[in-house]
């Protein structure tokens, strides 16, 4: 069981809530922590970001079990809502970016 | 992982984004969201009327950078394009330093001149810090010795002031910063910072614009911020000049003066997309204001975002019905122009204070309703001002959030429409 690496990068203000940095590479298991059957999708990402790279404020990022409301993501320069959204299945060296467009202007 | 789906407008490509319920492919959405600025700059009654200088409101935030871009695009014409007018002569990017109030944007006027001048070569820059608010440049005629004192005695509808000289001790730039953070340190309520941030804000731009010979102001609101700027205004009082504070253009409170918002017909999701497709992202500098971070419920205006951007996500068309709306209201024809607020330079209601006694419900004093508030005013000391008299509604309400000794605090344009009106009034009545 291999593993996936993921470059993940935020923007928009969304790096300030990981000290500034815009970039980062993250490795996940290939398979679903809360189901081993199923392959990593985009929701264990997100909760992994939350539970392991996030010391506070998780609330600006995650709220309930999705994303913030305003907070886009592109998958590999896609809009997440044509690929599936959070049930989208991770493959390796896939790229998703979280912009954060809240008090624009 | 399925993605079948076509871009709507080309319908060839495959489609890549989801803008409320069309599906765009790359190209078709930066086509289509260009298209929407170029669309509000020629329908625009006052761009068609007469040209003239551009000041370019930049906050550094996504929508201005985008709309600066934007803005870049449209100078440059095509030597082939004979039916293209070039509408803009010149521009001026004007960026209002606020590092003194927030530490994060410390460094921000040094980032955007070095944009402007890699990016955007045929853009002048002009900055000016928040602090500055308190010298000469921003109060005609001003007289910086005279602040407002607050007195004890108002009721729950008036605010007693008296004019106090005192000695201009703001002689350094660390003086003027140290005054702006007791002026705001000095306000209880975040909705009530916001407010007089902004109005603060507005001042500069429209005495920078006139200084500088602008006819024009672009602001980069956009429809997602119409539609939150709608709602919390309403709420907080502010409905009578909401088409002005909102509206696409306007070219009535400030005259000689046209603010538009060329970006109001885009939601912050295509701009979101827009900077990043256009590698826009590194020149961002990541709003902040008192809001940011902090709960839902730390603001009105915060309390709307939430909401707002809640409901649009499952939504989609809620922006949008919301800014149709918006756009639909227009100043009342009568509106008296003459009187402007202290605070916000916007026009206001007359007889606002007499409605507030009608509506408020206080203690029952022993007094039939229908005595005339004025024969208590003849009572008080003559030196003393009712502040109300020269505000609009919300800057009223703003006002009781407000610590004791913080309206002397109040930068000096403020100190000096009141006086003038008061002097004005009382000649009147002489």
């Amino acid at each position: 069981m291999s593993d996936l690496t993921i470059n993940v990068e935020f923007s928009g203000g969304m790096e300030l809530l990981f000290n500034n940095v815009r970039q980062h590479k993250i490795t996940l298991p290939a398979k679903s922590p809360l189901d081993n059957s199923k392959p990593a999708q985009l929701r264990d990402l997100i909760f992994y970001i939350r539970d392991n790279m996030m010391t506070e404020k998780k609330d600006l990022f995650v709220e309930k079990d999705t994303v913030r409301p305003g907070i886009l993501v592109l998958i590999n320069n896609v809009d997440w809502e044509l690929c599936d959204e959070l049930d989208y299945e991770l493959e390796d060296k896939d790229e998703i970016v979280f912009i954060s467009t809240l008090h624009g202007g | 992982m399925a993605n079948n789906n076509f871009c709507c407008k080309c319908k060839t490509g495959q489609a890549t984004i989801r803008i409320r319920h069309a599906f765009y492919c790359h190209d078709c959405f930066l086509f289509a969201v260009v298209g929407k600025y170029r669309t509000i700059l020629g329908k625009s009654r006052s761009m068609n009327r007469a040209k003239g200088k551009v000041l370019l409101a930049c906050s550094g935030g996504p929508s201005s950078i985008s709309m600066l871009h934007m803005t870049k695009e449209f100078m440059h014409v095509e030597p082939y394009a004979k039916k293209k007018i070039q509408v803009l002569d010149s521009a001026l990017v004007c960026h209002i330093d606020e590092s003194a109030l927030f530490e994060a944007q410390n460094g921000s006027t040094q980032k955007m001149k070095e944009m402007v001048e890699k990016e955007f070569p045929n853009m002048d820059f002009l900055s000016s810090s928040m602090q500055d608010i308190f010298l000469k440049d921003f109060t005609k005629d001003a007289d910086l010795d005279t602040v407002l004192k607050g007195m004890d005695g108002s009721s729950d509808y008036d605010y007693l002031v008296k004019p106090i000289k005192q000695e201009s001790t703001l002689n350094s730039e660390t003086d003027r910063i140290d005054r702006l953070r007791e002026l705001f340190n000095g306000i209880n309520k975040n909705t009530a910072k916001e407010d007089l941030y902004w109005h603060i804000k507005m001042t500069m731009l429209v005495t920078l614009a006139k200084k500088e010979g602008c006819s024009y102001i672009f602001m980069g609101d956009t429809a997602t911020r119409q539609a939150i700027k709608m709602i919390s205004m309403t709420g907080k009082g502010r409905g009578y000049s909401i088409p002005f504070d909102i509206g696409v253009e306007n070219d009535i409170t400030f005259p000689g003066l046209t603010i538009l918002r060329p970006m109001k017909d885009m939601l912050s999701k295509e701009i979101g997309l827009y900077n990043r497709f256009k590698d826009l992202e590194k020149y961002v500098i990541p709003p902040t204001d008192f809001n940011t971070g902090k709960p839902a419920k730390s603001s009105i205006e915060r309390l709307t975002e939430e909401f707002i951007t809640t409901l649009d996500r499952d939504f989609p068309s809620t922006v949008s019905t919301i800014s149709r709306t918006a756009s639909k209201l227009t100043p009342l024809n009568d509106m008296d122009l003459s009187k402007k607020c202290a605070i916000c330079n916007m026009p206001y209601q007359a007889g606002i204070e007499d409605w507030r006694r009608r509506i408020t419900v206080t203690n029952v004093k022993d007094k039939s309703p229908d005595a005339i508030p004025n024969e208590e005013k003849k009572k008080l000391d003559d030196s003393m001002i009712d502040m109300n008299e020269y505000l609009c509604y919300s800057c009223q309400v703003d006002m009781k959030d407000y610590k004791n000794d913080t309206v002397s605090r109040l930068p000096p344009y403020s100190v000096k429409a009141i006086l003038d009106e008061y002097l004005i009034n009382d000649n009147d009545e002489e």
